[in-house]
Order: C-alpha cells, then structure tokens, then sequence
C-alpha cells in the first residue's frame, strides 16, 4: 500500500510552486529582487516545517484533514510579511520619519495577522480540510503584539522626549523593530495543527 | 481520487485567500514606503494628519485582533 498522497513532498513542491506562479500573476512580480529570495525563503521554510510535522506526526484518524494546510496560509501570510525587513524602515532618515515608517510596517504586519486572526478556530475532528486559525497561534500573536505595540510606543516617547539622545533613540527603535520581528516569527512557527 | 479533488479545491481557495492578504499586506508596505520616500525627498518629518490616520489604522485593527468576535 502506497504513502498517503498528502504525505508526497512532491504534491506539496508543486503546490507551492503552483502557488508562487499564483503570486506572481496576482503583482508580486512587482517585490524587488532582493525582496523575492526572502519571500521564498520564508515559504520553503514554513514548508519544510509543515513536511517535518507531516511526516513525524502519527496519524490518528483515517480521513482526517492534511495537518499541512493551516501551516500553508500561515507560510503565505508570512511570506508576504518578511519583506518587512526593508521597505519603509530602509528608507527613512530622522528620527521621527523611523518610528513612522515603523509603525507604517507594523501596521501592515497586524493586517496579516488580522487575517489568520479572523478565520474560524480549529477543531480537532475536523474532517474536511478547511481554513481555519489555532487557537494557541492565535494566543501568541496577540501576546507578541502587545509587546510589538508596547516598544514601538517606547521608541515613540523616546524620541519626543530626548531628542538628542541618538544612542537611546536607536536603541528603542532596535527594540521596537526585534519586537515586530517577533511578531513575524510568532506567525511563522507556531503551526502544524490539524485544520 | 475524490480526495484528491477535495484537496485542490480546498489549496485554491487557500491560495486564494493567502494571495488577497499578500497582496494587501504588500500594498500598505508600498504605501508606506511611499509616504516615507516623500517625506525624505521634502526634508520633513510626518505631520500631525499622517500620524492620526496611521494611529487611527493600527488602534482599529488591533481593536479586533485582541476582540474574539468572530
């Protein structure tokens, strides 16, 4: 008897790959080169993720859903996000035009996790394949952006009340930036459950 | 084979929804991006009405990312 078909890592390459070409007619041919390779970084990532989840985890139910499809549009979702490591942030000068362009990138991250957010919660026995959010993922976005929001706002008063104080300004924006990063990550990692 | 089928239905309506949120969340950084370009090409910083309209987009999608109503 042959390995499942959800198992083959060779459907979920095509996927993928189907997806991308997706991606690509939808405009992002339009992401910069060197903003291309960290998105497809980000998508083989959370796929190999998903592949180790598929193929260590037993299966407890026959028919059940592929375990693989939440953590799919969570690598999608993410993958669009990891092109904030350069876009507003990379261009701005003073201080100010920093904590807005900041917030500017934070403000399209928490669109992608607004999305994830909104779809239906996972239950354990469901057997049709469907999107849907885990409620611990969930849990851990909101926890990550509480933290996200709280430096942003610590870099924000940083810079309104010591202007002079460049060292402290670019250590709060530090701050403020490793949060949202750890936003992303919260998004990237934490999947793997059944749909 | 019905499963497979199953399958492929369900990955394009992922893909198609994955492809929105990327496509709007790819929009807001190039808007972004943009605002900041012309803040930088103006030699200023953000006014009083870039600040309230960004503050105001991330306090109401915070308000229902923290909400559990469906």
């Amino acid at each position: 008897m042959g390995k499942d078909w959800w198992k083959s890592k060779t459907i979920w390459a095509n996927a993928i790959a189907l997806i991308s070409t997706l991606f690509g007619l939808l405009g992002y041919a339009e992401i910069p080169p060197d903003q291309q390779a960290a998105v497809v970084a980000g998508v083989m990532t959370i796929v190999n993720i998903a592949l180790r989840f598929v193929t260590s985890e037993p299966i407890k139910k026959p028919g059940g859903a592929p375990p693989a499809l939440p953590a799919l549009i969570l690598g999608l979702i993410f993958a669009s996000s990891v092109a904030l490591g350069g876009c507003a942030s990379r261009v701005a000068e003073t201080p100010a035009q920093k904590i807005y362009a900041l917030q500017a990138d934070y403000a399209a991250m928490l669109e992608a996790a607004l999305a994830y957010e909104s779809l239906p919660r996972c239950v354990e026995d469901n057997s049709v394949p469907s999107p849907c959010s885990d409620s611990a993922i969930v849990e851990g976005i909101r926890k990550a952006d509480i933290v996200a929001y709280e430096a942003i706002g610590t870099a924000r008063e940083t810079i309104r009340a010591s202007p002079a104080d460049i060292q402290g300004i670019d250590l709060a924006l530090l701050s403020a930036r490793q949060a949202i990063d750890g936003l992303a990550r919260i998004i990237a990692t934490l999947n793997g459950r059944t749909g | 084979m019905t499963a497979a089928l199953q399958f492929a239905a369900e990955l394009i309506k992922y893909a198609t929804l994955a492809a929105e949120v990327g496509m709007n969340v790819h929009e807001l950084l190039r808007q972004g991006e943009a605002a900041v370009n012309a803040m930088v090409a103006e030699g200023r910083d953000p006014t009083d009405a870039e600040w309230e309209a960004l503050n105001i987009r991330i306090a109401q999608i915070r308000e229902k990312l923290h909400s559990d109503d469906a």
